[in-house]
């Protein structure tokens, strides 16, 4: 748009810089008035940080603005393609928020801040250029005109400016403050990096990446809290960035503090979005392994065997100390992704490795978390589900205090299910002896719109239209515990099973009871014929054989042991009629052994193998659908978990899904591997 | 000249701080929460580990200000001195201080949430 010219100023005595805006621009009469309006709203602003404009005028038709001669290096020169030392980062960073804190307390957005439009002098004095695309707010002149992408392409080659244009802009929204904290971050992150955040062969690849993408991390040696103010700069929406260029200042500066007290801060800390575990023994996974995922109350241990299932491998324990609640293997759109949630202390997370467990992620910031307006924080991460094969990046939590989440981008980001928080019910739900958990969640593979959830103690949910409303579905389930011993809701319910094939028949363990449903939860029937006690926690489905269901009943609610010490399993193969022991190679003297909900498996092979832990922490497993069992493992913590997986070969190809062998939504949340077998073949041994 | 705010970071966390068990700042912070903030700038993965999703200091973590449990001395608001040395501690290996239960039933209680 012009030419700038060294110049003396006579009257003075200095060197000034002179821009001419040239007659070719061919500036209109309003054009010509607004830059001049706009230089001189801008020679206003005395900053040390700030290029000082001394005058501006107009003569013989051409428009000329008198600055300060600044003498240095631009940023963009500076900065290289390797980056700038860090503390050079935060000493520029530093200046340029201030400079911009100032415009900004005028009124002045400066709408074009680039690393070519700052210069550092010889003595690391920063100076701002520039402000004369500089747009005075308020004042209605200049309001950003709506851009399409082939403007943004001719912006892109004639300015070269596209790259720092915040997402607002590219929308189509007029500038304001906000859009400079976002240039800012722009330009903090090619100072430190030497590259930009955002990038693309074409204007419309760059504007595609600047709306959708997240930028890498920076990485080492940038300092985690200088990571973190980029970061929030280039937050997508303007509401979630810094308000104030003064607060990026601030933060800067006490990043600066911190490295220079803590100098180890600044080079040692890339922010540990993973954890590589360097010092576990890891199960060496190979395709067409056989694994058990097993989660505890002091870790998470992952076993690899074969389809003999006799000798295994165990890596860990991963997550020392922590409770692991919940555990899944994801293996949709060809993945190989373990889910683990982490509770301790420190709080609650979910994480996942794509490794087998040799790195996980470590997010910074938890994932799951309840919006601020709830005023309650999870407590615990209860169960992990996958959605349906055919949305593969739809995955449900359910936590504690009971809730349901939902994530619809394979995890990046989870939302509260508000249809089900909202509930009026929800105030009247109790917590069990373990808290109130949401604890089970089953999809309908048939209806889309439809799915289940249990909670301990709130009952059975069920929702038509995909989680907007929910009902409760107790009708017939007892409640001894209240003086209304059938009430709406309220009941401790502690496991619902379903199989994919019979997806309106439910199963339910109930806190005393053992029930099953045949019209989608309507109503429940009373199926506890010949158990030695209806109190238990462990419920599964075949993963086959809809009529087969295992439970592991346990004393009462006072002594929630092994029914006379002695560890049996229970099977029914006539969907609850009648119900068999499966006691072979369990313990059967002074067995008090506990097994509790998430704690039972079964597996993709046929005959089905059926795993279970308990919580004096042993493991037994049986390759024959129960009829014997043998001992995996001992010496663990209290085991909570158990899944099963397949790390299948890519290279079988699947076979047509039979309808008797329907993936599972319950037996995915629980295992995997039963979903596994369903969507290749039934495996034998 | 500015004395620094020193915190010390218990070894569970200092992934987060690059390894050092001592992080200092020197923004003068008059509150532990002002304090806690500029924590959170210099090292962000602390903040949830530290702080529910709601703000507030977790169940079983304690905060000191010299000696003084915060839980007695106004929480977050504490007031916070020039010097000041902030401690984060986990209550496992003293009881939560808002429960006036010794060490086993701290762990029991922990432990007996599993089965249900």
């Amino acid at each position: 748009m012009g030419v700038v010219y060294r110049a003396h100023d006579d009257v003075l005595h200095r060197d000034v810089a002179v821009k001419v805006v040239s007659k070719d621009a061919r500036l209109d009469s309003s054009a010509s008035q607004r830059l001049l309006h706009e230089a001189r709203s801008s020679s206003s602003l005395s900053h040390p940080n700030i290029c000082t404009i001394h005058d501006v005028g107009e003569t013989d038709g051409e428009l000329y603005i008198v600055m300060e001669l600044v003498e240095g290096k631009s940023l963009r020169d500076l900065s290289g393609d390797a980056g700038l030392p860090p503390e050079s980062v935060l000493r520029y960073g530093i200046q340029i928020a201030s400079a911009l804190a100032r415009a900004h307390d005028r009124g002045i957005v400066h709408r074009d801040l680039k690393p070519a439009n700052i210069v550092v002098t010889s003595d690391g004095l920063v100076k701002v250029l520039d402000f004369g695309l500089a747009k005075q707010v308020g004042s209605g002149i200049f309001e950003g005109p709506t851009r399409s992408f082939a403007s943004i392409e001719d912006a892109s080659s004639v300015s070269g400016t596209l790259p720092y244009m915040a997402p607002e802009i590219l929308r189509g929204d007029a500038a304001d403050y906000r859009s400079d904290l976002w240039a800012l971050g722009v330009v903090l992150y090619e100072a430190a990096s030497g590259r930009l955040p955002f990038k693309g062969r074409t204007g419309f690849e760059i504007s595609t990446a600047i709306m959708r993408e997240i930028p890498k991390p920076v990485g080492s040696p940038v300092p985690p809290g200088l990571w973190a103010i980029i970061q929030r700069c280039l937050a997508k929406e303007p509401a979630q960035r810094y308000q104030r260029a003064g607060e990026i200042q601030a933060a800067l500066e006490a990043v600066q503090s911190g490295a220079i007290v803590s100098p180890d801060l600044a080079t040692g800390a890339s922010p540990p979005r993973t954890t590589v575990l360097h010092s576990l023994r890891h199960a060496q996974v190979k395709k067409g392994d056989f694994l058990l995922l097993v989660g505890t109350t002091k870790g998470a241990f992952i076993l690899r065997s074969n389809a003999q299932r006799r000798r295994w491998d165990i890596g860990g324990p991963y997550f020392h100390g922590h409770s692991v609640y919940a555990m899944a293997y994801d293996d949709r759109e060809g993945q190989h992704r373990i889910w683990a949630s982490t509770s301790s202390y420190w709080g609650t997370l979910l994480r996942s490795s794509d490794d087998f467990g040799k790195s996980w992620t470590n997010p910074q910031q938890a994932p799951i978390r309840f919006p601020p307006d709830t005023g309650v924080s999870v407590k615990n991460i209860w169960q992990i589900a996958l959605g349906r094969p055919e949305e593969p990046n739809v995955l449900y939590c359910g936590v504690e205090p009971a809730a349901l989440f939902e994530t619809r981008n394979g995890g990046e980001t989870w939302s509260l299910v508000r249809g089900l928080f909202d509930h009026p019910h929800r105030p009247r739900w109790v917590p069990g002896n373990g808290g109130l958990a949401l604890h089970t969640i089953l999809l309908d593979p048939a209806n889309t719109q439809r799915m289940y959830v249990a909670i301990s103690s709130g009952g059975v949910y069920s929702t038509k239209d995909g989680g907007s409303t929910w009902t409760p579905q107790n009708r017939g389930i007892r409640a001894l515990f209240l003086p209304d011993k059938y009430p709406e809701f309220g009941q401790c319910v502690h496991k619902i099973a379903m199989h994919p094939a019979r997806p309106e028949r439910l199963f339910l363990q109930n806190h005393w009871g053992l029930y099953r449903s045949d019209n989608a939860a309507e109503s429940w029937t009373d199926i506890a014929n010949g158990v030695p006690s209806d109190f238990g926690f462990a419920m599964i489905t075949h993963p086959t054989n809809p009529d087969c269901v295992y439970i592991i009943p346990v004393e009462s609610d006072e002594f929630r042991c092994a029914c006379d010490g002695r560890l049996r399993v229970y099977r029914t193969r006539n969907a609850g009629e009648s119900w068999e022991p499966l006691p072979r190679g369990l313990p059967q003297k002074r067995a008090y052994e506990t097994v509790l909900r998430d704690a039972i498996a079964a597996d993709s092979f046929d005959p089905a193998g059926i795993y279970f832990g308990t919580r004096s922490g042993q493991l037994f497993g049986s390759r024959d659908e129960g009829r014997t069992w043998q001992k995996i493992l001992e010496g663990l913590p209290a085991v909570v978990c158990v899944r099963s997986a397949v790390f299948e070969d890519a290279s079988v190809p699947s076979q047509p899904t039979l309808s008797k062998s329907t993936p599972s939504p319950s037996s995915r949340s629980k295992s995997h591997s039963t979903r596994s077998s369903h969507s290749t073949k039934t495996r034998k041994r | 000249m500015i004395v620094p705010v020193t915190f010390h970071i218990p070894g569970a966390l200092r992934e987060f701080t690059g390894g050092r068990s001592k992080v200092q700042i020197e923004n003068s912070p008059a509150t532990l929460s002002d304090a806690l903030s500029a924590l959170w700038t210099l090292c962000p993965g602390l903040r949830d580990r530290i702080t529910n999703e709601q703000g507030q200091v977790r169940e079983h973590i304690n905060i000191f200000i010299g000696d003084e449990n915060v839980r007695y001395t106004g929480g977050l608001a504490s007031p916070v001195s020039p010097g000041s040395e902030i401690s984060i501690v986990p209550a496992v290996s003293g009881g939560g201080a808002n429960r006036a239960m010794p060490r086993k039933h701290h762990v029991n209680s922990f432990r007996e949430g599993h089965g249900f």
